[in-house]
């Protein structure tokens, strides 16, 4: 039903409205004294075509919000990925200023999104920690 | 060598320093303990020498023969952790939690062990500062 409304709502809706002309106009044309009868006939069918117009709007701005929350879920996990990808580039890169960069995006990373990250996170950084074994100069 | 590059190696040095500190840092975070997934650290035979692991969560760790000279681990939790053969020598342990840790032939020479709990250690062996007698 829902889908069939978002669907076809619009086509609905105009088909109700010229349908309220029609039977407006023949109203007119077959009563003496039309005004009375014809305001009761348009209250009704106003609200007939306000009822499923404004289920239609409803529906549309769900649905319009939800992909709204997807597209913004999927644009944080693309942004994340990069920032993991990137993170382990700068990881095993050459410079130590940007190896330490490298360590300190990936921590944050782990701690942002734990589920998502902690585990490849320590993986990453035990390896990387054995390659880097260093004391610090004494003085 | 030059003064300038004595000063780039230095440099170099302490950001190596730096990355390798953050690193076992992430190790060691109590936050990061929580998790059901963390497996035990297993830094046997490590050299781990002048780092800071102050208040870190080193709990069942295995550390038997890691060498953690000059290390700061002040307020670190190092309950039932296996130390036996560790090289502790002025290493700072105040207030550190060595409950049930095994320290078997460990040196704690001209190590700080104010405040800590060493209830339950192992210390068979081990060379303890100054002062300090096992039993």
């Amino acid at each position: 039903m829902l889908e069939f409304l978002d669907r076809h709502g619009l086509t609905i809706i105009t088909a109700a409205a010229a349908a309220a002309l029609i039977a407006i106009a023949i109203l007119a044309v077959a009563i003496d004294d039309p005004a009375p009868a014809i305001l009761d006939y348009v209250q009704a069918v106003a609200i007939i075509v306000a009822f499923p117009l404004l289920l239609w709007r409803s529906i549309i701005a769900s649905r319009q919000a939800e992909a709204a929350r997807r597209q913004a879920r999927t644009a944080s996990e693309a942004e994340r990925e990069t920032r993991f990808v990137r993170g382990v580039e700068m990881l095993a890169g050459n410079s130590p200023a940007i190896r330490h960069a490298g360590t300190q995006m990936l921590r944050r990373l782990s701690r942002e999104q734990p589920a998502l990250y902690d585990d490849v996170v320590s993986e990453v950084l035990d390896l990387a920690g054995d390659s880097s074994a260093v004391e610090p100069e004494d003085g | 060598m030059t003064t300038a590059e004595s000063s780039t190696e230095r440099r170099r040095r302490l950001y190596e320093h730096a990355t390798r500190q953050a690193i076992l840092e992430f190790f060691v975070d109590p936050v990061r303990a929580q998790r059901p997934t963390r497996k035990a650290l297993d830094w046997r035979g490590d050299r781990l020498r002048g780092f800071d692991l102050s208040n870190g969560h080193l709990v069942a760790a295995l550390l038997s023969d890691i060498d953690l000279a000059g290390t700061r681990l002040d307020g670190a939790d190092l309950t039932d952790a296996d130390l036996a053969r560790a090289n502790l020598a002025g290493t700072s342990l105040r207030n550190a939690k060595l409950v049930r840790a095994n320290l078997a032939d460990a040196d704690l020479t001209g190590a700080d062990l104010d405040g800590a709990d060493l209830s339950g250690a192992i210390l068979d062996g081990a060379r303890l500062p100054d002062g300090i007698a096992a039993g």
